[in-house]
């Protein structure tokens, strides 16, 4: 019989493992490694989970996860990480999502940690400048300069391999 | 507002953080400006390659792993309390059982001594014999 953090464990990782598996894997572009970091997080979470504020369990696995990805590129030697998919697109047929995801992935692992951090709280975690700016301790003009630069970087990537 | 001002701000402005004024200064710009409206055009497609990615699934493997950790850390020794109920019922019962057996077999050998008692020969035959 499970005891009442078993069963609230349980109800968090069905409630938001998918979105944390796919926002470590935006910002690592590895799989395999998205899998162990996602591990290592809940692992985490229930062992602290007498002492964490329920109301705030995401807020803690969005740190957790950050801080989990920042000492993952510690460990690598440059921020670039060898991408783990190879694909090949189809174009006389729709791309399947992975596919398109795997493309995605791959010209974001073209950036920078900071660079991702921030395409990462714009884009998919829907932040303001405001917000972002404080999550990551940096102006809001910093914040939009960072974004030029990211997307700069990406659209010379989309340019370069439509020649 | 110049061209090379619109420019710096125009990611600010796809994003909805300028302010009334400046997004006001820039649409009017943009009117006129072909230059800066393929700039603005670029930062778009830009955004629709980023936002065309779409949520994986979590691997059902992965799930299950995550769902187990909390009994991954437990160690064999540790029972659970329906286990310790299990362990202490069955011990309850052997005991019993033991007792049972025990007074059965003890019955037995009154039921067998009497029967030898009145038998000299098969008492004399065991306690001569084995």
């Amino acid at each position: 019989m499970k005891n009442n953090n078993e069963v609230f464990f349980e109800s968090i990782v069905i409630k938001t493992q998918k979105k944390m598996f796919n926002y470590i894997l935006r910002q690592t572009s590895n799989r395999e490694d998205t899998e162990d970091i996602l591990q290592s997080v809940y692992t985490s979470v229930y062992k602290r989970i007498d002492k964490l504020d329920k109301e705030r369990i995401e807020s803690y696995l969005y740190r957790s996860a950050h801080n989990a990805i920042v000492n993952y590129y510690k460990k690598k030697k440059n921020n670039h990480v060898s991408f783990d998919d190879k694909y090949e697109i189809n174009f006389a047929q729709p791309i399947p999502i992975k596919e398109n995801n795997n493309k995605v992935l791959e010209y974001l692992d073209e950036l920078s940690l900071d660079y991702k951090h921030v395409i990462e709280l714009k884009y998919f975690q829907k932040k303001s400048y405001k917000e972002i700016s404080s999550i990551i301790g940096k102006s809001t003009k910093a914040v939009e300069s960072l974004l030029i630069r990211a997307k700069n970087k990406l659209r010379k990537k989309i340019e370069g391999n439509k020649k | 507002m110049k061209c090379e001002k619109v420019k710096d701000r125009l990611q600010a402005f796809i994003d909805k953080e300028t302010s009334p004024e400046v997004t006001e200064e820039i649409r009017t710009h943009l009117l006129d400006c072909i230059s800066c409206q393929n700039e603005l055009r670029n930062l778009q497609k830009v955004d629709e390659f980023i936002l065309s990615y779409q949520e994986e699934d979590v691997p059902k493997a992965l799930t299950e792993k995550l769902l187990n950790i909390p009994y991954s850390d437990k160690k064999i020794s540790h029972f659970s309390p329906f286990k310790k109920l299990s362990v202490a019922a069955s011990i309850l019962i052997a005991f019993i059982l033991g007792a049972w057996v025990s007074s059965q077999t003890l019955q037995n050998r009154n039921s067998t001594d009497s029967l030898l008692s009145s038998d000299n020969n098969l008492y004399s035959y065991f306690e001569g014999g084995y």
